[in-house]
């Protein structure tokens, strides 16, 4: 009974990531914003794809996964390299907003200005009313950025996350961390937006490069901020923890 | 069997004893032969006259008349257990007709003194149970639209010597109602861009070896509907404005001079959300002219939206791409006429009558439409109807 009531209060979405769950109190609390942090080749489309392919298979979680760095093509070939193939899933809906951008800059009648920010957050909330949504992927913040010219980037961003902490989604936002700054965003101000950080990183060994994860921050959790050792394998992640 | 008195058995009735050895047994204290039944060969060798070979003959002969009633007494049992086992299928019959069921063979087969009744009336029994399960399963199963297979089944189903058929019907039923299910889901799926698709998986629901494939098939299908939807709204929102001319259709009129109107497209809309019911068209589609279609609907929709131009009620002209654009509403849907060459009065007529009938014919559908298209079934009748007298009216017979 207790743990029932625990539950209510305190909704979770699961990573899935074997060993990372249990080290933040059974997941990411529900419609929470969540940044996926790291340098290029970090597995950090993969990490979170994976977050919602799993999220569906063991309990049906809606979702969608808007891409604008590779094509939806691009994307399920990968992640059925991976051990996560699409065929016969109505879930997750990867949206392909490189098509859109590239259909966009081809027309004649173009226009002179798209607010992409406002577009996205508009449909996504007539998708989720149509189709049901829990949690959604955005791949990658800088990709979006790059859409748009901000006049205020620290007033818009706010209002962007605002509105999409509205939607009452659990977000993941992969964010390229720039090398030359100390930031898990290009504006510097995604890291206090957010409610959580998962920070992914390679280090070099004289064997090779090995991936590490680390739960930076997660609001209203007990955690470590210890860099775990991140292995992928038959289409999971584990976090060795020991 | 000896005669029964009130006080008991005369001691007369036992074989062997007349009326002198029944005396003096009366006189000894042995009234009746229920009296004798403790009786020892001692005890009664005391009674004078009464030797010690009588005495044994009486007790035996009491004891073997004993013996005689526990016989019959078997066999009364037996009898009666004959008598009560009829009656207990009879019952049972009369209990299985009151519900329906056709008893006749075994009521033939009692009547023809059958051996094998208690393994019938076990296996009728069963079959009964059997049948009883699937009237349950049938009453909760949608079977609208399987007409030929409920008349199938329900020819049977009260007879159950006919419980394999009954199986096979029953599993019939079950596949033909998935396969209508199936085929639903499908259509709600037929929009542009996916019709093909829907088309070809839909042609595999012919083949019910295929069935599982048409899931798989489906499933992919809903994804790729819910992308193409997001995809489908988002353009929506980014679409430049489209410029609209302000002029009269008698303006138009006059301007588009010479060339006959050719109707190229006809879309039906949704009042409410502005989801696409339906388009027509008597062209082949390239890839290229799909997606110009789908350009075009969304002007349409910017149209409909911007209300500043829009003329609700009225019949509305927008000039697109060297085209121009019918939109006429009615109470529950919105029809756009996409044509070219010279503005014909007509077609506004056309469009009115058109959307008359459908709201008529599909009332009921329309007032809360769910987005299933396949319930709007009047739509695609009346506008292959509109885009067949346009083209006559464009082409008239010569004389």
């Amino acid at each position: 009974m207790e743990e029932n009531q625990n539950t209510m209060k305190d909704e979770r979405i699961k990573t899935y990531v074997y060993g990372l769950d249990d080290l933040m109190e059974g997941g990411v609390p529900k419609n929470y914003i969540v940044l996926v942090c790291g340098h290029a080749g970090t597995m950090k489309s993969s990490l979170t794809y994976s977050i919602i392919y799993n999220a569906y298979k063991e309990k049906r979680t809606k979702s969608i996964y808007l891409t604008l760095e590779q094509s939806k093509e691009s994307i399920r070939e990968h992640m059925e390299k991976l051990g996560m193939p699409s065929r016969g899933m109505d879930n997750p809906v990867v949206i392909d907003l490189a098509r859109v951008r590239k259909e966009i800059a081809s027309k004649e009648d173009k226009p002179k200005k798209v607010d992409w920010l406002n577009s996205i957050i508009g449909v996504l909330k007539n998708y989720k009313e149509r189709f049901g949504c829990e949690v959604i992927v955005l791949d990658s913040l800088a990709a979006l950025y790059a859409l748009t010219s901000f006049k205020n980037p620290r007033a818009e961003l706010f209002e962007f996350f605002e509105r999409l902490r509205d939607l009452d989604v659990t977000s993941f936002l992969i964010s390229e961390v720039p090398t030359d700054r100390n930031v898990y965003g290009l504006y510097g101000i995604e890291d206090f937006l957010s409610d959580g950080i998962l920070h992914l990183k390679v280090q070099q060994t004289d064997r090779g490069s090995n991936l590490y994860l680390g739960v930076v921050k997660m609001r209203k959790t007990h955690h470590s901020r210890k860099f775990m050792p991140l292995i992928f394998e038959n289409g999971r992640f584990e976090v060795i923890t020991e | 069997m000896p005669a029964k008195k009130e006080e008991g058995i005369a001691i007369e009735n036992l074989p062997g004893i007349g009326a002198r050895r029944a005396k003096l047994l009366r006189d000894g204290g042995y009234p009746t032969v229920e009296s004798l039944m403790d009786a020892t060969v001692e005890d009664l060798v005391k009674i004078n006259g009464i030797g010690k070979k009588i005495a044994e003959w009486i007790v035996s002969a009491v004891h073997e008349d004993e013996g005689d009633e526990v016989v019959g007494k078997q066999v009364m049992q037996k009898e009666e257990k004959k008598v009560d086992k009829m009656e207990k299928y009879s019952r049972q019959l009369l209990e299985w007709s009151t519900q329906g069921y056709d008893v006749s063979p075994l009521e033939k087969l009692i009547k023809d003194g059958g051996k094998d009744l208690d393994r019938m009336f076990a296996a009728y029994e069963k079959s009964i149970e059997r049948i009883e399960h699937i009237k349950k399963d049938l009453s909760t199963l949608n079977v609208s639209g399987l007409d030929e297979y409920v008349d199938r089944i329900m020819k049977m189903i009260e007879r159950p010597s006919k419980i394999k058929q009954i199986e096979r019907e029953y599993l019939l039923i079950k596949k033909a109602a998935e396969i209508r299910d199936l085929d639903y889901e499908l259509r709600k799926l037929a929009v542009p861009g996916l019709k093909d698709r829907v088309e070809a998986v839909r042609a595999k629901l012919r083949d019910p070896s295929k069935l599982e494939e048409v899931k798989i098939d489906l499933k992919d299908l809903q994804r790729d509907y819910k992308e193409n939807y997001f995809l489908e709204q988002l353009s929506q929102e980014m679409a430049p404005t489209p410029p609209m001319e302000k002029k009269t259709i008698k303006e138009l009129q006059k301007k588009e001079t010479g060339a006959k109107m050719i109707v190229d497209d006809l879309f039906l809309l949704y009042k409410k959300d502005l989801k696409l019911i339906s388009h027509h068209t008597t062209r082949t589609l390239s890839k290229e002219e799909r997606k110009m279609l789908l350009a075009q609907l969304q002007t349409i929709r910017s149209f409909i939206k911007m209300g500043k131009s829009y003329k609700s009620g009225m019949l509305n002209i927008i000039k697109y791409n060297g085209r121009f654009i019918f939109v006429l509403e009615g109470k529950y849907v919105i029809m756009a006429l996409s044509a070219h060459g010279k503005i014909e009065k007509w077609a506004g007529k056309l469009m009115e009558k058109v959307i008359g009938l459908i709201e008529k014919e599909d009332q009921e559908a329309l007032k809360n439409w769910d987005g299933d298209v396949a319930k709007i079934t009047s739509e695609k009748k009346n506008m292959k109807a509109l885009l067949y007298v346009s083209s006559k009216l464009s082409n008239p017979p010569k004389k």
